[in-house]
């Protein structure tokens, strides 16, 4: 088949964007199990074009496309979050002044 | 005391700045500006984030919670999925029980929730606040005002105005734009001609637009729904449309909507945390809206062959 190739390509990448390294707790599983159930479940078919398959495929590929920009984007905003911001002792601090002990 | 009065200001415009959700993320937020008129700066690492000094949680908390649940599931059967967190059913902002029509869906929902790692943020998670959006239906949209609204973004459309200078860019924008708008000329049968250059609207003949509304009232909300953020959010019509006939994919989409941006990262640089940023979050948007779409539509072949599957 001329899309088993790309397909595998698909499912592999899937399955490695599904490999969140936040659940840990075996509930991966669930999704894992999906794409594995589903890829299966179209590998055989008679046809050179299966729309069914191509159309999962697709499906498979928008998937794909969403978890691997959502993390990239997650991951550029944790690395450039920034200090934020100094705490009011610190600035204080910095121009040579202390806070007063006294909050009244 | 008049200088910590001066910080008070600053504190304050930052928590005014982020309640109004004018700040994206936190590298947008200027304060360098701000600091320098009150002559104070704030210090931005680029690099790793220090632990020493944090945003203070007060005003997080009011936008983004903490994880409350262990595990995150699905149940359901044919049209009717729903998600649970621990043994809690996902529920709408409105109150709402979460039912999605497809199962994959309901996957994709509670992967975004498992995914989570200390605090939710729901402003990252689009396939959520997409499925809460059809369900609540809080602008009380009607499937006609989904059309008119994807359309009525028809007249600015990205796609719609090339450059004239540099003449690259021109040449580019003409080639990749108009490659997509011939598309659309030939399947929808519709006359569609980029702006004059130096107009600020594009004159769209009504029969175009009735003919799109047309074939957008054949699809239903949910598909309506995914389809107009995808359109939110890259400012075109033609792009998502083209998606949504499966002539191109997310990133093509994302990046045919910011060929300017691309050349000029191309020719002046490219700044990760500027450039990359927004094309990932915009191609996470496109792929989001698009998948909403797709699964949700009577018309693909493989929710077909589900039923018949049992």
């Amino acid at each position: 088949m001329s899309a088993g190739p790309a397909i595998k390509q698909l499912v592999h990448g899937l399955l490695r964007e599904l490999h969140s390294p936040a659940s840990r707790h075996g509930v991966l599983g669930i999704y894992r199990a999906h794409v594995m159930d589903t890829a299966r479940r179209f590998r055989v078919t008679g046809e050179e074009h299966c729309r069914a398959r191509d159309e999962l495929a697709h499906l498979g590929a928008l998937y794909h496309s969403y978890l691997s920009s959502r993390r990239r984007h997650q991951l550029l905003l944790q690395t450039y979050k920034g200090g934020g911001e100094r705490t009011t002792a610190d600035t204080a601090a910095m121009v040579g002044f202390k806070l007063p002990h006294d909050p009244r | 005391m008049r200088l910590v009065s001066e910080f008070q200001v600053v504190g304050a415009l930052l928590r005014l700045l982020k309640l109004c959700h004018l700040v994206v993320t936190h590298i947008f937020i200027d304060m360098i500006s701000i600091g320098r008129a009150l002559g104070l700066t704030l210090r931005i690492s680029p690099v790793l984030p220090t632990s020493s000094h944090t945003v203070s949680k007060r005003w997080m908390s009011a936008l983004a919670r903490r994880k409350f649940y262990k595990s995150v599931s699905i149940a359901g059967s044919d049209g009717k999925w729903e998600v649970n967190l621990d043994h809690r059913k996902l529920k709408t902002p409105g109150g709402r029980l979460l039912q999605v029509p497809n199962k994959e869906l309901a996957l994709g929902v509670a992967f975004e929730w498992d995914s989570v790692t200390e605090h939710i943020q729901t402003s990252q998670m689009h396939l959520t606040g997409l499925c809460f959006t059809v369900l609540d239906n809080p602008h009380k949209r009607t499937d006609k005002d989904l059309a008119e609204k994807i359309t009525g973004y028809l007249d600015t459309d990205t796609v719609l105005f090339p450059v004239e200078h540099p003449t690259e860019l021109a040449e580019a924008q003409r080639r990749e734009w108009g490659a997509v708008l011939e598309w659309v000329r030939h399947r929808f049968g519709v006359d569609l001609q980029p702006a004059e250059s130096g107009s600020l609207v594009c004159s769209v003949p009504q029969q175009t637009l009735d003919v799109l509304q047309e074939y957008l009232l054949t699809h239903n909300t949910w598909t309506l729904t995914g389809l107009l953020f995808a359109v939110e959010s890259v400012r075109s019509t033609v792009l998502p449309l083209a998606a949504l006939e499966r002539k191109l994919v997310p990133r093509e989409v994302a990046r045919l909507s910011r060929l300017e941006a691309e050349y000029q990262a191309d020719v002046w640089g490219r700044v990760e945390w500027a450039h990359d940023v927004d094309s990932l979050d915009t191609e996470a948007r496109v792929a989001a809206g698009m998948l909403v779409a797709h699964l949700c539509s009577s018309a693909t072949a493989h929710n077909v062959k589900h039923k018949h599957a049992g």
